[in-house]
């Protein structure tokens, strides 16, 4: 396959790759979280472990955003080499193979439009955010995240991993954005205890940053 | 030779909230590629990663059975897993492939086995109450209509004395289980394709006195209920 995870990965050579930085040899495979200090955590040799790990920041916050940059630090695993894919995908899922479709010029983009339109019940508001305001939600949860949002149109370089659709929690915050631009909510202090995709409770760091910058540039409408 | 290249989706929920949403389909969804009956097995979430809408996105074979992990015919199955992956209906031909859609874990008729073993796990005895809790829609009967099925098929074994269904969103709620329970001792089993959001507002609404069970579609159980109706879809 191509792509330079995928090319990295066949020649046994070291690469980095989001937060994480992978190396050969002897056969194995390390990859490394970030900050890892002089005396990362080491985590028991399984793919499953390294999933359930990178599933939580440091503060223990369930990370529904596999590319948002709060992948917990100070950890590495060493695994054999054959495991490197599967390594990989635990922690980035489809990011190897998105990456390797952007260089064969296969991957299939979908604009937001297009995952607007599919969505059902509440999310269906997601569609209804004026462009101001979706840009300003994508810079919000994107500008944090180790993916590039091609969907967006965002050109992503060859080690860049391509995001080719809007996810789950982009599509939740600008159901949210939609509601606040009709009747905005005051704003509360950042809490960072309050889950990373509670955008309805007041605190969320996201829901806050967003909130700022949405009453800094009010929508076309609201100017009339 | 070889034949056709054939996959299995396991279509899940997930949660953006809740850690715990999409772990027993992954558990389902390991034991079903042990088991080395599909070229690849693959999960699925509508929110959570991998997202359904992208799931297929490198997967090779030319014949695909997806299999939603929810526990109703309702919403989920019928609008909501088909418009993620663009599905026509049963069966989808796209592409030189075919998209083949299951009937719902929860519709099988191992899911009663599964809601008689949680509740034996949770100490349930022969001349005690069990309650089925599960989702329900006020305005949708097709979510009760597999929660009442599998009543009807445990009551059908005489395994405990009583065996009702209640439900979160509709009647009769878990307030109900009481006067239901008639002075026996109940055992109330979520039928819930995985712990998460439900079942802890589940756990929070019944009564003190009522043992409650791990969720019936996390059973292993449920894995062989997820093959069966994979090979059903299959068969076409």
């Amino acid at each position: 396959m191509n792509g330079r995870a995928c090319e990295a990965i066949a020649a046994g050579r070291a690469f980095s790759f989001g937060e994480i930085d992978v190396a050969f040899g002897e056969g194995r495979v390390t990859l490394t979280g970030p900050r890892p200090g002089r005396a990362p955590r080491t985590l028991d040799a399984t793919v499953e472990a390294l999933r359930r790990h990178v599933r939580f920041d440091d503060r223990g916050r369930y990370r529904p955003l596999s590319g948002a940059r709060t992948l917990p630090g100070g950890w590495r695993i060493t695994l054999p080499a054959r495991l490197a894919g599967a390594a990989l995908e635990a922690v980035y899922p489809l990011a190897a193979l998105h990456q390797a479709q952007a260089a064969a010029g296969t991957l299939r983009v979908a604009p937001f439009a297009e995952t607007a339109a599919r969505q059902r019940g509440r999310y269906r508001a997601a569609g209804e955010l004026d462009a101001a305001g979706r840009d300003l939600a994508r810079a919000t949860l994107c500008g944090g995240c180790a993916r590039t949002p091609v969907w967006a149109g965002e050109s992503a370089s060859a080690e860049a991993i391509p995001c080719p659709e809007a996810c789950g929690p982009l599509l939740a915050l600008c159901r949210e954005a939609a509601r606040w631009r009709a009747e905005p909510p005051p704003p509360a202090p950042p809490d960072g205890g309050v889950p990373f995709a509670a955008f309805e409770t007041p605190g969320n760091e996201l829901r806050e940053t967003l909130l700022l910058s949405l009453s800094r540039a009010p929508s076309a409408m609201a100017r009339g | 030779m070889s034949g056709p290249r054939r996959a299995l989706l396991l279509a899940g929920h997930g949660s953006q909230l809740d850690a715990r949403s999409g772990e027993a389909v992954r558990a389902h969804a390991r034991r079903l590629a042990a088991s080395g009956a599909f070229d690849e097995v693959l999960t699925g979430f509508w929110k959570e990663e991998p997202a359904l809408a992208r799931a297929l996105d490198g997967c090779r074979a030319d014949d695909v059975v997806i299999v939603p992990a929810f526990m109703a015919e309702g919403y989920f199955v019928n609008e909501v897993v088909p418009a993620e992956l663009g599905l026509d209906g049963p069966l989808t031909r796209r592409g030189g492939r075919m998209l083949r859609l299951a009937r719902p874990l929860g519709a099988h008729p191992l899911l009663a086995e599964a809601v008689a073993a949680r509740a034996l796990e949770a100490g349930a005895a022969a001349d005690g109450a069990v309650f089925v809790l599960g989702h329900g829609h006020p305005r949708d009967p097709r979510s009760a209509r597999a929660v009442r099925a599998q009543v009807g098929r445990i009551r059908a074994t005489g395994r405990f004395a009583r065996v009702e269904a209640v439900f979160t969103d509709q009647a009769p709620r878990a307030d109900a289980i009481p006067a239901l329970a008639d002075g026996r001792a109940a055992t109330v089993v979520p039928f819930f394709a995985a712990g998460g959001w439900h079942v802890g507002r589940a756990a929070a609404a019944i009564p003190a006195n009522a043992r409650l069970a791990a969720p019936a579609g996390a059973h292993a159980l449920a894995t062989d209920a997820l093959a069966a109706l994979a090979r059903e879809a299959a068969r076409g």
